[in-house]
């Protein structure tokens, strides 16, 4: 089920939070059972077959968890290693069981058939939570005993599918609070707008850029400098939307029931350097590849070189978790490299004391952004060679040719154009303009005005801290106002409009 | 005090303000609720009744005003859907059935239709196949009658098949029964299309659809009022020279005396027979360039083979039902009106009198065509029969030399185009 579907708006939220209000009256266990009950029907209505695997993996962490807990000695360790070893396995087995045949094949000269195994939804996020959660029980920072909570947990339908990624000692509390179990104008309140204004930057934005994105990617024969670097900032604004507003409306949603879930995104095309991006994309995962993967590595604590290999490493892995390729892989070694280098500079920098000021800050801003959008054709393209074909136009190699029809509203410009080694090609010219058109909305949205969490800055809807400004400008600041009232009320209205082309989150593929 | 540990418990606490500042005024969220609700509920009553009354796709008929509504845009989805609704309310007598060379080409309005005191429906749709009119088709027949004839303009490059072609999916699950009446009604582009509807009535060449299913591609005037046929033909030819390269050059799947397109002609002949509807083939007048780049692929003798198979099915259906009226036309060739000279590069002032662009022929040669299916006086179009193919076989090379000696730029034009599309596949 999508949250932008009329189903889920109209069906399934409005069941479940009645019914889960309704519980809590009589009974919060019967209120957190129901809720757990309507997360797996929330997960199954992709598909059921699934169903048993989650539930599986479920109580196999729990119940590893309970032996990780009770265990003392290197038997502790020896639990800890068997649980992960099994979770990463079963990880391996759906995601890169085919990658991995490929490989083989391709190295041995052998023809092992692929197995086509379908990815289960929402498994690497289910799975990473529950490695978290067993390795800090593993370090004593959690006692999980009440099954029912862990249940609900792991399957609540806000974060299942696509993130964020959970740590069981932020949740657990919340499932324990009174007022959870309370309805609350004032969350309900907040909730709403809160994924009303994600619900937009999917349906209005991200699904607008996508068909833009789409074309360059799959269809486009033409790769002259605009419509390279038009197609790909479609698929980079495309990408920021659609996450950015799926963790808007997964932190709205599951403030309607009275819990906050962390911050995921902090407007990271506002970055002003590689490093602070990583701090503010996806920043769940972030985190536990932070907490879980750089830190067990070593992180910075074996002198610099460690820390580069072991940011490589991280980034490495982080980008095969996006998906069993070589692009992916690819773009997460871009990304290591960008990191290192970041690092590199920084302490050379540092050394040389040199000055970094307003103009260095545009710079470096403008640097990072273009990197990010590099490194995101790999992210994107079906192959390496589609990939470079694109990066060969955005670097202009390709001309710089404009449509014709364009060419024509230029008047004199278009000669001087011309001499300037501009030409003109037939067609394309509508999709030209829209793409840029909706590039440059994207633009202005992502780089000039305040992201969610600022206009929320009144209320702290999220747990987590942000690394931009606190709040935005006074009028810019939500409040429980008729005139805020009349936006998110037209934004909804928009919003329901465009829910006719149900469109799947980016993020449901990883 | 309860009151304010009630709050203080609550998620979204205030930010640097004490607990009792967000309890200060409770009520102010519930009313902020209730205005969205009456924002949200207000617009969509707004939405649909501006786009009932509007009416973007002839589908309610509350209003019908010049100033206002009359004229229609183009609908760019659920097309299937809304011409099956119109169809079914026309209840035409002669429908007209194809791609996008029907819905563009041939007018149910036209004066030739009136004139036999047919009422017609062009129920082509850009894009489709033969799979798609037959399923028209069918649904059409569940809601309204038989119509007494059917013009089915069939296209050579949809008989192409690869010789190891497995046979097509079973069509996956489309959109609700309902889903497109509702999307119609409340939708971004519905409501988009509405705004348009209000905007094309002062329009000069708008891109529309009229009440009878015609797409007459009158905005295609402004293209070339800015950039010129040329331009025009040359992009449409560059896009049909990279649709002939991945083109196949088999009309069979290998071993069989069928494909996908031939299975659905021949239910559709089948259908039609047994409606006693009175069914007219009709292969379409191509312009010259198209030919000549068909013969540049190599496609040449497929296209006689498809000739030769078209008249054989038509043969087959007659066989199978003895009553059954099936013609078989052949408008393509190379002269007269398809050897349309194309306007030269840069011109925007000449206009063409046949041709939008080699592969789609304006009203005014839909015009002729439908004059010879019902019957008029003139030598346009061929009709078709296992004892005429050699004859039209020569008709067709005759024409040919006549069109390379009057415009031999148009065969030098194809010869590169297609050069240049076999150079770049992939």
């Amino acid at each position: 089920m999508l949250f932008n579907s009329f189903t889920f708006l109209f069906l399934f939220l409005p069941i479940t939070a009645i019914g889960y209000f309704l519980l809590a009256r009589r009974s919060h266990v019967q209120a957190a059972g129901w809720l757990a009950l309507a997360s797996l029907t929330f997960y199954g209505w992709w598909s059921y077959y699934y169903i048993p695997l989650l539930l599986g993996s479920i109580v196999f962490n729990y119940w590893m968890g309970q032996r990780i807990g009770q265990a003392a000695g290197p038997a502790r360790k020896r639990w800890l290693t068997a649980a992960l070893v099994t979770d990463l396995g079963l990880l391996a087995y759906y995601k890169y069981a085919d990658f991995f045949i490929s490989g083989a094949n391709w190295l041995a000269h052998a023809d092992i058939p692929l197995l086509h195994v379908v990815l289960p939804i929402g498994i690497s996020f289910f799975t990473f939570t529950q490695i978290a959660y067993l390795v800090d029980t593993y370090q004593g920072k959690v006692k999980e005993a009440r099954f029912l909570h862990y249940v609900l947990f792991i399957t609540y339908f806000p974060h299942l599918i696509a993130g964020p990624v959970l740590h069981h000692a932020e949740m657990m509390p919340q499932f324990d609070k009174p007022a959870s179990y309370r309805f609350s104008f004032q969350n309900f309140a907040v909730g709403l707008s809160i994924f009303a204004i994600g619900l937009a930057k999917k349906v209005l934005i991200a699904d607008n850029l996508a068909p833009h994105a789409n074309f360059l990617f799959d269809k486009a024969d033409i790769f002259s400098l605009a419509n390279a670097w038009g197609g790909v900032l479609a698929y980079a604004f495309q990408l920021y939307f659609d996450f950015s507003g799926y963790s808007d409306m997964a932190i709205g949603i599951s403030l309607m029931f009275g819990i906050r879930l962390p911050l995921n995104f902090d407007s990271p095309y506002k970055a002003a350097n590689i490093i602070d991006f990583w701090r503010r994309w996806h920043m769940t995962l972030s985190r536990f590849l932070r907490d879980y993967l750089y830190v067990p590595l070593g992180g910075n604590r074996k002198g610099p070189v460690r820390r580069y290999v072991n940011l490589m490493t991280t980034m490495l892995l982080g980008g095969l978790w996006h998906g069993a390729g070589m692009n992916f892989v690819i773009w997460g070694a871009l990304h290591g490299l960008y990191l290192v280098i970041n690092h590199g500079w920084n302490a050379m920098a540092d050394r040389l004391r040199l000055p970094r000021g307003r103009t260095w800050a545009v710079f470096s801003w403008a640097l990072t952004f273009a990197a990010v959008c590099v490194a995101w054709v790999f992210f994107r393209a079906t192959s390496f060679d589609k990939a470079m074909t694109i990066l060969h136009g955005m670097a202009g190699l390709d001309g710089v040719g404009l449509p014709a029809s364009i060419g024509l509203q230029l008047g004199p410009l278009k000669t001087l154009l011309e001499q300037w080694g501009v030409t003109f090609y037939l067609g394309g010219g509508s999709r030209f303009l829209e793409t840029w058109q909706w590039v440059v909305i994207g633009g202005f949205i992502a780089f000039c005005l305040p992201n969610t969490q600022q206009i929320m800055g009144r209320y702290e809807a999220a747990l987590g801290t942000m690394a931009g400004p606190r709040l935005a400008a006074r009028w810019q600041l939500w409040q429980p106002s008729r005139r805020w009232s009349l936006y998110i009320g037209a934004i909804l209205l928009g919003s329901l409009l465009s829910l006719s082309r149900p469109a799947e989150f980016l993020y449901f593929q990883f | 005090m309860e009151q304010i540990q009630r709050y203080d418990d609550e998620a979204p606490v205030l930010v640097g303000a004490p607990a009792s500042a967000a309890a200060q005024a409770p009520v102010s969220y519930k009313r902020f609720t209730a205005w969205c609700a009456t924002v949200v509920g207000a617009g969509v009553l707004l939405v649909t009744g501006f786009v009932a009354v509007i009416d973007p796709y002839h589908l309610y008929g509350f209003v019908d005003s010049p100033a206002l509504n009359h004229v229609k845009p183009l609908p760019e989805q659920y097309r299937e859907q809304i011409k099956l609704a119109q169809a079914t309310a026309v209840r035409p007598d002669l429908i007209l059935l194809g791609n996008s060379r029907v819905e563009v080409g041939l007018d149910p309005d036209s004066p030739q239709v009136s004139a036999h005191g047919r009422t017609a429906y062009n129920m082509g749709l850009s894009g489709t196949s033969l799979t798609t009119s037959e399923r028209m088709y069918v649904q059409l027949r569940e809601s309204a009658a038989p119509a007494a004839m059917a013009v089915i303009g069939v296209e050579f490059l949809d008989f192409l098949v690869k010789p190891d072609e497995a046979p097509a999916a079973p069509a996956a699950s489309g959109p609700l029964p309902w889903q497109w009446r509702f999307d119609t009604l409340f939708s971004i582009k519905s409501l988009t299309d509405a705004l348009r509807t209000v905007r094309l009535q002062k329009a000069a060449d708008p891109e529309t659809m009229t009440g009878r299913g015609q797409t007459p591609l009158r905005n295609y005037n402004q293209f070339a009022r800015q950039e010129g046929y040329y331009a025009i033909f040359q992009q449409k030819a560059g896009d049909n020279a990279k649709t002939l390269m991945r083109k196949p050059h088999n009309l069979f799947v290998a071993g069989t005396n069928r494909s996908e397109s031939i299975d659905r002609l021949r239910t559709l002949l089948d259908t039609m027979a047994r409606d006693r509807t009175e069914v007219h083939l009709v292969i379409y007048p191509y312009h010259a360039q198209l030919m000549a780049m068909f013969e540049e692929a190599g496609l040449q003798s497929t296209l006689d083979d498809w000739r030769q198979m078209l008249v054989r099915e038509a043969d087959a259906v007659r066989a199978r039902y003895p009553n059954a009226r099936v013609n078989v036309w052949d408008f393509s060739g190379y002269a007269g009106m398809r050897c349309e000279r194309i306007p030269g590069p840069g011109d925007t002032r000449t206009a063409t009198r046949w041709y939008w662009e080699a592969g789609h022929f304006k009203s005014t040669l839909g015009e002729r065509i439908l004059q010879r299916i019902l019957g008029g006086e003139t030598a346009f179009g061929f009709r078709l029969g296992a004892d005429t193919l050699a004859a039209n076989r020569q008709r067709i090379a005759a024409e040919r030399a006549q069109c390379a000696g009057d415009y031999p730029q148009v065969f030098a034009g194809a010869r590169d185009l297609v050069a240049n599309a076999r150079a770049s596949a992939p």
